[in-house]
């Protein structure tokens, strides 16, 4: 376990130093291209993607957004790698899943049920969990995204349940894009090993086709738990912790105004020997995620100034955990879900200096089993269903020449506990040319899950008179461009959590209750320096303060986090070289002890003219092999495990 | 362990500084650079004033990011950037650039602009019915023109835009 390593953490300050002296040099380096002709124009490559940062400025968030070159230059493996990088979110990784925590928000124990994760806008959370799956068992190749979009704060005025901490959307790459067949692969540390395939095009009738293959095995590292040191648990060392093998499919066929979408994939996981109750010595503990999703979309555009879009979708998660608990007995826990769901949108400007955004969508869960039992005894059996359905409305106000009016409405009907209703509303000016203020409230819920409303394995109790959790936010965002190549961004926020779902013991049987509340205050800083020759430097620090209602700090709870990214090519070589620090503050974990803070450090070099045809990248995780602590749930023997060990990977893909 | 951060800190500055390339831009620099060009390959019609009105939609911001262009010769003419802020505010202008903000009402102000003698660029995923639509493809830029577009608001545009463009109708 680590000692404490605050003395070395790199100081805010310190990082905000560096971009000022890189900025000094960006200031004034507008580059005047008008005078080359467009044959050579057409050549040029584009080092920023400004057209989404444009859009982020009118949104009502602090949007950050992660596009396709930096997941490739930063090496980025899993949707939480890229998550890491943004201000004030910090990833928590106990072998099996990696827990998301934004603005000192992420309780031990939960399933990112706070956060909304959708793909090209569906929604992805699972029916029974309700968790937003940011790991390796998320089924889509990295590869085939386009850009991440974050919003932190509430976004239930629109998307609904879930949408608490943040909403993530993935927006993947066209057919166009990719326009021809890729194959990459990559071999690494721990037994690594990955193949992908893909195939795009847009062919001249406007039917344009993306399909993708992908798998990858990993034998796991090995790790010494001091909690196991004993003659008789082989000292404490387990072996292939955290060992997985994945396969996933995608594929999206779009014609006129049609839009289809499919995508899958299955991950077996070799969980962490150190579950409470379990043979440390079997390493039979085995977790296997199962999910897919289709979607079929339609657009039209109805006379000039409206829009309607309506979509139908599918989704499935099924879920199985082997426990080997020590005497030979092998629990397995099962859950499998299945839901339909349907919206319908209009998006219109029919009214001057305003855009209409209305909708409503319903959900209806066939299938939420859930078992668990040993050989010969069944703990739990349930079969339930659930729907809900939902109305909403948001209009983009522009009340004054450079002031936007952002109001939002949304009313959730769920036939378990009722109804909610959350508003948002947004106040967006632009005060002076390339300074830009957001002034943001909103309220957000989560409805109780199927797995908190009705799990009742061993000694839990089912909890059927849960109601939602609920949440207020406030925030303040200033947002400067400075020259072409500078940008920042200061944000206030304050937060209040009310009626959090809780586990608790009562009368010895576990039920969870509504019951916790928390309230949260801080704020974050960001920048971006684009200087010339393609280099690129992104720097974020946050402060948070996050409390109980008895006045102690809350667990798993940050008091700052700093990140720094440095991109740049290599001179003379074709390379780009990326380097990438997350430092996380010092934070509780569950029994209150001090978890010490954390600093990672990655390092990436992706070649960027091919070499006979192919392109490699080489990548250096946890570069200074830092021995961290993740603080995990109770359903671990001990309150923190170690984080992964360096880890190299090379990767080499071909275009044809 | 903190020496060693800083050395590769350093270590990568060291990197920023010496590495230098001359392919690649800005997205706001390439735009304006090829937004330029559209304007000098397009002639307007005879008795044209000879200030260019080039008008950007949306925020005060867009039309500042093309401010390269400002008192910049297009043949006989100079251009003059502004921003507009609505459709019906556009008709005094030469040149349109609907930014991709403003693809919900595209519809909107390339009806305004269709009433009078006016290059109309979008910067759209898709090719849509401006008369040049600039879009990225795997981190570059590509154009698309609408040459019918163009005759009917007699603008002509000339061969070598139609020649390079990725698309035409």
């Amino acid at each position: 376990m680590s000692v404490s390593m605050a003395r070395h953490m790199p100081h805010p300050r310190r990082a905000a130093f560096i971009l000022l002296l890189l900025a000094q040099g960006a200031a004034h380096a507008d580059t005047d291209l008008t005078g080359l002709p467009l044959e050579r124009l057409l050549e040029m490559r584009v080092i920023a993607a400004s057209s989404y940062e444009q859009t982020a400025v009118e949104a009502p968030s602090a949007v950050s957004i992660i596009t396709a070159d930096e997941i490739r230059s930063r090496g980025y493996r899993t949707v939480a790698d890229a998550l890491a990088s943004l201000p004030g979110l910090y990833v928590t990784n106990d072998l099996s899943y990696s827990y998301l925590g934004s603005r000192g928000f992420n309780r031990i124990g939960d399933y990112n049920s706070r956060f909304l994760l959708s793909v090209n806008g569906l929604r992805t959370n699972d029916a029974l969990y309700d968790m937003a799956y940011i790991g390796s068992e998320f089924p889509l190749d990295m590869a085939l995204i386009e850009r991440i979009e974050f919003a932190p704060g509430p976004g239930s005025s629109i998307y609904g349940s879930n949408a608490m901490l943040g909403v993530i959307n993935i927006v993947t790459r066209s057919g166009a894009d990719l326009s021809g067949l890729r194959i990459a692969s990559a071999v690494g540390s721990d037994g690594l090993r990955e193949l992908a395939t893909s195939f795009g095009r847009r062919y001249d009738s406007g039917l344009e086709v993306l399909a993708s293959v992908s798998g990858l095995r990993s034998a796991g590292q090995d790790f010494h738990f001091p909690i196991f040191d004993t003659p008789e648990t082989r000292g404490g060392l387990a072996t292939g912790q955290g060992g997985e093998h994945y396969r996933r499919g995608y594929l999206r066929a779009t014609y006129e105004g049609f839009d289809l979408e499919m995508f899958g994939g299955r991950r077996d996981k070799n969980a962490p020997s150190v579950y409470a109750g379990l043979d440390f010595l079997s390493n039979e503990n085995k977790i296997v995620d199962n999910m897919g999703f289709a979607a079929i979309r339609y657009q039209r555009q109805v006379g000039a100034d409206t829009r309607v879009e309506a979509r139908l979708s599918t989704s499935r998660y099924d879920y199985a955990g082997i426990y080997p608990y020590t005497g030979g007995i092998n629990n397995r826990d099962d859950a499998h879900a299945r839901s339909q769901a349907g919206e319908l949108r209009v998006v219109s400007t029919l009214w001057e200096g305003n855009k209409v955004v209305a909708g409503m969508e319903v959900e209806d869960d066939t299938r939420l089993d859930q078992r668990n039992a040993d050989p010969g005894v069944v703990y739990l059996d349930r079969h339930d269903s659930g729907r809900h359905s939902a109305m909403y409305a948001q209009d983009e106000l522009r009340i004054a020449d450079r002031w936007l009016l952002n109001a939002g409405l949304r009313y959730d009907k769920y036939y378990t506990f009722g109804s909610s209703v959350n508003p948002r509303l947004a106040l967006i000016g632009e005060v002076s040319p390339g300074t830009n203020v957001k002034f943001l409230y909103g309220s957000a819920f989560r409805a109780p899950n199927s797995y908190e409303l009705y799990y009742q394995a061993n000694s839990a109790a089912t909890s059927p008179a849960l109601g939602p959790e609920r949440s207020r936010s406030i925030e303040a965002v200033i947002e400067q461009q400075l020259g072409e190549r500078l940008r920042w961004r200061a944000s206030l926020f304050h937060y209040r959590f009310d009626s959090l779902i809780d586990q608790v013991a009562e009368d010895g049987i576990l039920v969870f209750r509504n019951q916790g509340s928390v309230t949260g205050h801080g704020a974050e800083f960001s920048a971006t320096v684009m200087l010339p020759a393609d280099i690129r430097a992104n720097a974020s620090a946050s402060l948070e303060d996050v409390r109980q209602d008895d006045g102690q700090r809350s667990i798993n709870s940050p008091r700052y986090t700093a990140k720094l990214a440095l991109e740049a090519p290599l001179a003379g070589s074709g390379l780009r070289g990326a380097v990438d620090l997350t430092a996380i503050g010092p934070r509780l974990d569950r029994n209150r002890g001090n978890v010490a803070a954390s600093i990672t450090t990655n390092l990436v070099l992706t070649s960027q003219r091919p070499w006979h045809g192919a392109r490699f990248s080489f990548a250096l995780y946890n570069l200074l092999d830092r021995h961290n602590s993740e603080p995990v749930s109770d359903y671990f023997a001990p309150a923190q495990v170690p984080s992964l060990a360096r880890s190299l990977r090379i990767g080499i893909e071909w275009r044809y | 362990m903190a020496l060693l951060i800083k050395r590769v800190l350093l270590g990568a500055l060291l990197a920023l500084g010496l590495g230098a390339r001359a392919d690649v831009a800005s997205e706001t620099d390439l735009r304006t650079a090829f937004v330029y060009n559209f304007i000098v390959l397009s002639t307007w019609p005879p008795g044209t004033q000879p200030v260019l009105r080039f008008c950007v939609t949306g925020a005060q911001a867009e039309a500042a990011a093309f401010r390269a262009l400002s008192g910049k010769s297009a043949g006989e003419r100079t251009v003059s950037v502004q921003s507009v802020s609505s459709p019906d505010r556009a008709s005094g202008c030469q040149v349109l650039f609907i930014s991709s903000v403003e693809s919900a009402r595209l519809e909107a102000w390339l009806a305004a602009a269709a009433r009078h003698s006016m290059l109309t660029i979008s910067n759209q995923a898709n090719a849509t019915g401006a008369m040049v639509n600039l879009r990225s493809v795997d981190g570059r830029f590509v154009f698309d023109v609408n040459t019918r577009a163009a005759a009917a608001a007699h603008i002509a545009l000339s061969s070598q835009l139609i020649k390079l463009a990725a698309s035409r109708q």
